[in-house]
């Protein structure tokens, strides 16, 4: 009795554990490696290359491409071009005499790239924390950095940094405007003016804290957009700048809860376009922000933004949770939903080629 | 094993000692299962020739005391290798009562005694790593190292050091790679909640390392030392002396490597070798405790101090430029209780000091980021048996911590008090149930009430079933709450229910022994805390409580013995299958809903076969990691990974003293992995290491 016991104990369990085990689900999918992109050709308005910075660490930055005749995206044509990680960090990345300067912070490098399918051809390395890269002439180049209080040199011909200038604080955006250099600063209250002959600071132009982009209109007017300062609750600004006298002929601020970012203009250079939260955009003739967005957002993380310079169709980038692929949104330029596309995680930068 | 030992009807006032400690020697016990009309019949065996006693009616005085050994599965821990002829303390007077009112119904695993001795030295990471208890997220050798118990989150497991838990009240996380091995002289992992019993944290699960009290040990004295590859040398000491009254002991360990490991670098083209930058480790500290009982025993009192510093290098990762990172961390705890026992009731009363600092440099630009807290915690525990079948526990906890981080947490103070209390129902001997309660308040504010019902059913001589079904949770951070900018002080804490059923077969015969557990567990969190960019502000990172987590998973582990006169098998077995999701967003292109967490492996498992003969031992153990998804969409991922070990060794004795050597090959396929991105792991190396053990018994008459 006993051992009959026993066996429908044992009876019991087996088949406690069969059907227990058998409930287990699908495997979740791998993702398709997508094909090698060495053989693709991209010519001049072909289409748009986006910046992906990845996490932090997670050395997850990519490059992607969308393509306008088609509307797909290739999410990482960097890697699958050159099949290598492109690094960690991808802040941005710049045309400068015909190759692609793909600018990866948290790697201290830049990927120097043939822009028709993003081959690389040179890197140059030795940078801390290099964020935008501008030429002030055919052969040499400047190098913005966020922790280094400097700005770095390169040297076009060879794709080598050849060294460095101190900067008070955090180098950020960079606009060259004849032989000065405007930069702006995230932890500065300020626009510094630098001579690209001498290197030197020349001026400083007073303007609110977290000057994060800079951009020259139609009239050769300087613009900057600021977010402020968290820490000390000042508020951002939008600042049009003389950039012959240095002196600053409008202040916009903005309210201590908004932080502006991504400003841009469209190709005739009139009108000007930022993210805060959702999209404005205001002509370069305004005299006050803009009070309603052009693109309102509702649940999503809007992170890049760029204005197709054919025509004026708005570029959009959602980060969603920051932790996986965001998306491409592109918008009529009156801010009608034309399509969307999957490109890297916390897409940041848009560069229309 | 039963049948080996001449039953003793012997009556003791204390319930602490093997009976030939009476005599004056201290003994070496087992500790046997013995099932038959008392279900918790727990015998305690002296095992030394000439010293076999048992001290079988103890267990009427003492059987609440070993109810949470029923339910540790007592038998794969000490039911096996006698070989190991002194087991190094006194195994009875473990713990607090509270274990055998939180771990009711839970399945609780430990390290066994082998997987023990062949870590020592070293940290938890070590330990865990190599023993396969489960998966560990680890950053590299001697890096950031924490759990990841069903797919919770480094925060949702505490680490428990005699009863207080270690959780960083600034960020959170206990950092295996900061406690070291030698000072645990008893591990548990409990897989599933345990907030009810243990308050904040415990969703995932919860481990608990404590030290036990020595009295009657003897004087003690044991040297462990290994060298590894990459300049690794790990040193402990320790000294122990215990009569019947009292009992000191001090551990000192130094602990070091330089980490200089070779890998192909896949970050640059062509994948050139590269050898590991700016990580090395080191590591030192000591501990001290000193108990001390009344004649009668009613009273029993202990004081631990335990200090530690440790700098480690930060290697960058293998698409890192920064090679210049390092962290500093440096502790003082201290701890001071006074058991009170009588038959009618039983109390504990603790009192305890912790202090942290850290120091976390990053590069020359940028301030060091310092880190400092310290926490009071003062705990009442009481325990009064009602009933022949109804026992009661219950108690308040106060805790008031302070905290800051420079630049980016200003000094805060946080007041937490929470009373907990449980009922245990034992209607007859097939049966176990326990309530347990808690309620908790932080900053004047009352948190909802957990709690958590359990039962453990014995089927019949060989199967027992078990089940739990409790309400947890987890308080958010400092950081999450005061970190300028960004910090939420509107948070709510993380909510999570946690159902669990176990069947545990347990067969022993005379040549072998089987245990075989099971587990199914269903688990739901709500209002995960995750930091995001906030709305409208991107330069700014903000927690939330964004996520609604459903996990579910399956654990099976199985561990048998065989003798053949002198031949001993050993064998474990272990497999973990985690499903664990977010259900919920808020961004409706959000494509992570319902896919697996990242860096969560949905299978995992682990095998160890050991031989042993005379005194010559060989084991091989297998580890596979199941592959992780690096990004919430699962649009990349980290492929799966075997790691192998096999260890040689060889024990001797002579006199009083036993010398351990042990030769062990870690990565034997030298499997090119990563346990997280772009982070490089060692290949194939080497240990050796040497115990040196001297054990002087109690001579004194009781």
């Amino acid at each position: 009795m006993k051992k009959n016991e026993n066996l429908l104990w044992i009876g019991m369990l087996t088949t406690l554990l069969i059907i227990t085990n058998s409930s287990c689900e699908k495997e979740d999918p791998l993702p398709v490696t997508p094909p090698s992109t060495t053989g693709i050709s991209i010519g001049i308005g072909d289409g748009v290359f986006i910046t992906n910075e990845g996490n932090y660490l997670g050395g997850n930055a990519k490059v992607s491409f969308y393509n306008f005749s088609d509307g797909t995206a290739v999410e990482d044509l960097f890697s699958s071009t050159n099949s290598l990680p492109l690094g960690d960090i991808c802040q941005s990345m710049t045309l400068i005499n015909g190759k692609e300067y793909i600018v990866v912070n948290n790697s201290g490098k830049i990927e120097v790239c043939n822009p028709s399918n993003l081959l690389r051809a040179a890197t140059i390395t030795g940078f801390t924390s290099p964020r935008f890269i501008v030429s002030v002439s055919a052969s040499k180049a400047y190098v913005s950095d966020y922790i280094s209080n400097s700005i770095s040199i390169v040297n076009l011909v060879n794709n080598t940094r050849t060294g460095s200038f101190p900067f008070p604080g955090a180098s950020e955006a960079m606009v060259l405007v004849g032989n000065d250099v405007f930069v702006s600063s995230i932890n500065r209250d300020k626009v510094y003016v630098i001579n690209s002959t001498t290197d030197l600071i020349v001026d400083s132009i007073p303007v609110a804290m977290g000057g994060n982009s800079l951009q020259l209109d139609g009239n050769g007017n300087l613009w900057v957009l600021c977010y402020g300062d968290y820490v000390t609750s000042s508020p951002g600004g939008l600042y049009r700048i003389n950039t012959s006298t240095h002196g600053v002929e409008l202040s916009l601020p903005f309210t201590t809860a908004e932080s502006p970012t991504k400003l841009c203009a469209n190709n005739a250079g009139d009108t000007l376009y930022y993210l805060n939260y959702s999209v404005y955009r205001c002509p370069i003739t305004t005299i006050a922000l803009p009070t309603l967005p052009i693109i309102t957002a509702t649940t999503q993380s809007f992170y890049g933004l760029g204005i197709r310079p054919l025509n004026g169709e708005i570029y959009v980038t959602d980060a969603i949770d920051y932790a996986q692929r965001g998306k491409l949104l592109r918008y009529t330029p009156s801010g009608t939903l034309l399509d969307t596309e999957l490109v890297g995680i916390i897409p940041g930068g848009i560069y229309f080629y | 094993m039963k049948g080996r030992y001449q039953r003793v009807n012997k009556s003791e006032d204390l319930p602490y000692e093997c009976a030939s400690v009476a005599s004056g020697r201290s003994c070496s016990v087992e500790v046997d299962f013995a099932i038959s009309a008392l279900v918790f019949l727990v015998d305690v065996c002296c095992i030394d020739p000439g010293c076999d006693h048992c001290i079988m009616n103890i267990r009427k005085e003492i059987k609440f005391y070993f109810i949470f050994l029923v339910f540790l599965q007592i038998p794969f821990l000490y039911g096996q290798d006698s070989i190991v002829k002194n087991i190094e303390y006194d195994i009875i007077s473990i713990n607090s009562f509270r274990n055998s009112f939180v771990n009711q119904g839970l399945l609780i695993e430990k390290p066994d005694s082998i997987q023990r001795s062949r870590n020592e030295v070293g940290t938890l990471t070590d330990l865990f790593v190599q023993n396969g208890l489960f998966f560990i997220k680890s950053y590299g050798c001697g890096n950031l190292a924490t759990t990841s118990i069903r797919g919770a989150s480094a925060s949702q497991t505490p680490l428990l050091w005699n009863g207080l838990n270690l959780q960083s009240p600034t960020n959170g996380t206990v950092d295996l790679s900061l406690v070291p091995a030698i000072l645990c002289d008893v591990i548990t992992i409990q897989n599933g909640g345990g907030s009810a019993g243990w308050g904040s944290g415990a969703i995932g699960g919860l481990i608990q390392a404590n030290n036990v009290e020595l009295f009657n040990a003897g004087l003690k004295l044991k040297y462990i030392g290994t060298l590894g590859s990459f300049g690794e040398a790990q040193n402990g000491i320790k000294i122990s002396s215990g009569n019947s009254k009292c009992y000191a002991d001090v551990r000192v360990y130094l602990q070091q490597s330089k980490n200089n490991f070779t890998f192909r670098n896949l970050g640059i083209a062509n994948f050139p070798l590269d050898t590991l930058e700016n990580s090395t480790f080191n590591q030192k500290g000591a501990q001290a405790q000193v108990g001390w009982r009344t004649k009668n025993g009613r009273h029993s009192f202990v004081l631990r101090a335990w200090y530690q510093k440790t700098d480690r290098e930060i290697p960058p990762s293998m698409l890192e430029i920064n090679n210049l990172a390092r962290q500093q961390d440096e502790f003082f705890r201290s701890m001071g209780s006074w058991k009170i026992n009588y038959s009618k009731i039983s109390m504990e009363l603790k009192s305890a000091v912790l202090t942290e600092f850290m120091d976390f440099y990053q590069s020359v630009n940028l301030p060091n980021s310092l880190t400092h807290a310290v926490s009071f915690i003062n705990s009442v525990d009481c325990r009064i048996p009602i009933s022949k079948s109804l026992i009661t526990n219950f108690g308040i906890v106060a805790n008031s911590s302070r905290a800051d981080v420079t630049q980016y947490v200003p000094v805060t103070i946080q007041n937490r008090v929470s009373a907990f209390t449980a009922f245990q129902f034992i209607p007859n001997e097939k049966l176990n149930f326990v309530l347990n309660f808690r309620a908790e308040e932080v900053q004047a504010k009352l948190l909802p009430l957990v709690g958590s019902v359990a039962g453990e059913w014995k089927g019949n001589k060989f199967l027992m079933f078990k089940t739990s079904l409790s309400r947890n949770y987890r308080i958010p951070t400092f950081n999450d709450l005061y970190w300028r900018p960004g910090g939420n002080a509107n948070l709510k804490p993380e909510d999570s229910w946690n159902a669990d059923g176990s069947v545990v077969v347990n067969i022993e015969k005379n040549h072998f022994l089987i245990n075989y557990f099971f587990t199914a567990y269903f688990r739901q969190t709500k209002n995960w805390i995750q930091w995001r960019p906030t709305v409208g502000n991107s330069t700014i990172w903000s927690p939330e409580n964004l996520l609604e987590v459903w996990s579910k998973g399956l654990e099976h582990h199985l561990k048998a013995d065989w003798y053949f006169n002198k031949l001993k098998i050993n064998l474990n077995l272990a497999y973990n299958y985690v499903r664990a999701r977010n259900e919920k967003s808020k961004d409706i292109n959000d494509l992570s809903v319902g896919k697996q967490l990242v860096y969560v492996p949905t299978h995992y498992s682990y095998g160890m076969i050991q031989f042993t003969y005379r005194n010559f031992y060989l084991s091989y153990a297998h580890q596979f990691n199941g592959l992780r998804f690096t990004a919430s969409d699962h649009s990349t991922y980290l492929p799966a990974y075997d790691l192998a070990t096999v260890t040689i060794g060889k024990r001797v004795d002579y006199k009083i003293y036993y010398f351990d050597v042990f030769f062990r090959t870690v990565n034997l396929f030298n499997e090119e992995y990563q346990a997280m991105s772009w982070r490089p792991m060692p290949g194939r190396y080497f240990q050796i290491g040497l115990t040196i053990n001297c054990n002087k018994p109690n001579t004194k008459n009781k």
